[in-house]
């Protein structure tokens, strides 16, 4: 029932562009409550998640050259799809949110955290690597990744709804651009890492594109982190079935921790 | 003669039915089949809840059925044959003069099953007894379909320091006017020996252990484990576990393994049995799940 509300005033809710820097980016405002920015992974576009939307003000944005927001003249980097999103905050008048990231938005969020540490609260990410692709990914993906040019891929579930919401649709281009911000990303430093005030929800599934190994490192360098890892489950399960993760999202968007943050392993 | 039925007499009649339905439901989760079966110069207590594929439940150390396992008998009997046991020492199963190791526990399991005439089964374990299901796929293969590990290592190190240093330190003293040592004295056929009892334990803890990654890696039963971020069982041991029977790949780009993992946030070895409503539905989910054909 909720889902179909939720699905029904979506749609009815119109999107707004703030100008930050040289873009014009794209957002949407869902509900009232404490504020939750939503940031989506590569390819996709504005999501708002019912799971996550209930008693909450949602701001779900379109980073730069993905969905709504049109590119421009400047290299895709997760420091500075960060940056855009604090200055949004700003504009929007937001002292302090919450974040969901999902994929490449898990480490736009890192990078929030980061760089603006007095902006965020509590962070969850599900599916997002803190270091370079060459040291998060397992060796079969990594494998598969290094095939992948802009020419070949073109799944048709991210691409048609690119294509059909874009106001410059350049699939090829928005492919490249991703790539290679993937290939440049050298990961952020363990000392950025442990200097995290943030509370995070680290996720991940149990059949991911991050290493587990990873993951738990991860987990470990994060002074106030907790970690989910779901089991058969895949990485583009954000997409397919996202209430399997977000039940427990919501969980500590809401709650935060239980534990004493004592009991966390220490590192080995 | 009047063929239609009185309607009065209909509703009566449905409502009889429907009570004894009701009532035949709500007994057959109220009132298991109990017994002592003589495995391994043991009288061991068992209790068979509901019908369906069977499953065996081993619980923890210093527990019994009634500690580990009362909420979840209630859900996984609704479909499946639910084997609740008491191991050797523990609840209502006396201790005898044997080691209380993890080979020893797990053949006790493999000759219940025998005894009551059950082929193979699924096993669910928690912390001592996740230990011993996994040494059920390791010795009786061939009675042992899927294994279902909460919180528990294959070597002692895969415990976190913490723990290993815990136990030379412990005496039963710490037990004593618990709620453990209550529920000891009124299952246990010798429950004076309490201090007896968790001193065994105690011996057992401090030996090291070690299944093998090798005999691990070679069962054929896939594997579910569960876990606490904060649990008592080291996280790098957790993946190891995992990636031996075949897990840690990317599961968008290939079939995935039979072997699954969870790790619940912010729950530890201790709370982690507090998280059953969202643990079984995962529980039933993979233990559900058919295998993929080759």
């Amino acid at each position: 029932m909720r889902n179909i509300n939720s699905a029904v005033q979506s749609m009815t809710v119109k999107g707004e562009y703030a100008s930050v820097g040289d873009l014009k980016m794209y957002y949407e405002i869902h509900g009232t409550g404490r504020p939750l920015i939503l940031l989506h992974g590569a390819f996709m576009s504005a999501t708002v998640y019912p799971a996550l939307a209930e008693s909450r003000q949602v701001i779900a944005v379109d980073l730069q050259g993905h969905g709504r927001t049109a590119d421009i003249e400047r290299p895709f980097t997760f420091a500075q799809m960060a940056d855009d999103t604090a200055a949004l905050l700003k504009r929007l008048e937001i002292e302090q949110t919450d974040i969901f990231g999902y994929s490449m938005g898990g480490k736009v969020g890192l990078a929030m955290a980061i760089r603006h540490p007095e902006l965020v609260r509590r962070l969850a990410i599900y599916g997002a690597a803190y270091k370079s692709f060459e040291e998060s990914f397992p060796h079969d993906a990594l494998k598969v990744f290094k095939e992948i040019t802009p020419e070949t891929f073109a799944p048709k579930d991210l691409k048609e709804p690119y294509e059909k919401i874009s106001p410059a649709p350049n699939w090829k281009g928005l492919a490249a651009k991703i790539l290679e911000s993937m290939k440049a990303f050298k990961g952020f430093s363990p000392e950025q890492m442990k200097a995290i005030k943030a509370e995070v929800f680290i996720g991940a599934g149990d059949h991911n594109d991050v290493s587990l190994e990873h993951i738990l490192e991860m987990h470990k360098l994060i002074p106030k982190s907790q970690l989910a890892v779901f089991p058969n489950t895949e990485h583009k399960v954000l997409i397919t079935n996202p209430d399997k993760v977000l039940v427990q999202v919501k969980e500590f968007l809401d709650n935060g921790f239980e534990t004493a943050a004592e009991t966390k392993q220490a590192t080995t | 003669m009047n063929s239609k039925p009185n309607m009065k007499t209909t509703t009566f009649v449905l409502s009889i039915l429907l009570s004894m339905l009701l009532a035949g439901v709500v007994s057959g989760q109220q009132k298991p089949t109990t017994g002592y079966a003589p495995v391994g110069g043991l009288k061991m207590y068992y209790e068979v809840h509901g019908s369906g594929d069977p499953v065996v439940l081993l619980h923890g150390a210093f527990m019994a059925i009634s500690g580990d396992w009362n909420d979840w008998i209630g859900e996984l009997s609704k479909t499946r044959k639910v084997i609740a046991i008491e191991m050797q020492g523990h609840g209502r199963t006396a201790d005898i003069n044997r080691d209380l190791s993890y080979e020893n526990l797990a053949d006790d399991v493999a000759g219940l099953l025998d005894y009551l005439k059950i082929e193979r089964a699924d096993i669910i374990g928690y912390s001592l007894g996740g230990g011993v299901a996994m040494q059920c796929a390791i010795r009786h293969p061939e009675k042992v379909r899927k294994v279902v590990s909460i919180s528990a290592p294959f070597r002692r190190e895969g415990w976190v320091k913490e723990a290993n240093d815990f136990w030379p330190t412990f005496t039963w003293e710490v037990f004593k006017g618990t709620p453990m040592e209550a529920e000891y004295k009124r299952l246990s056929p010798t429950p004076d020996k309490f201090p007896d009892f968790v001193n065994h334990i105690k011996a057992t803890a401090l030996k090291p252990y070690d299944f093998g990654a090798d005999k691990l890696k070679a069962t054929k039963a896939p594997m579910f484990f569960i876990h606490g971020d904060a649990d008592g069982v080291r996280l790098d041991h957790i993946a190891e576990m995992y990636r031996l029977k075949g897990g840690d790949l990317h599961g968008d780009m290939r079939p995935h393994p039979e072997s699954r993992l969870a790790i619940l946030p912010d729950t530890t070895h201790v709370t982690l049995m507090n998280r059953m409503t969202t643990i079984v539905p995962m529980v039933n989910d993979f233990l559900d799940t058919k295998p993929s054909k080759q």
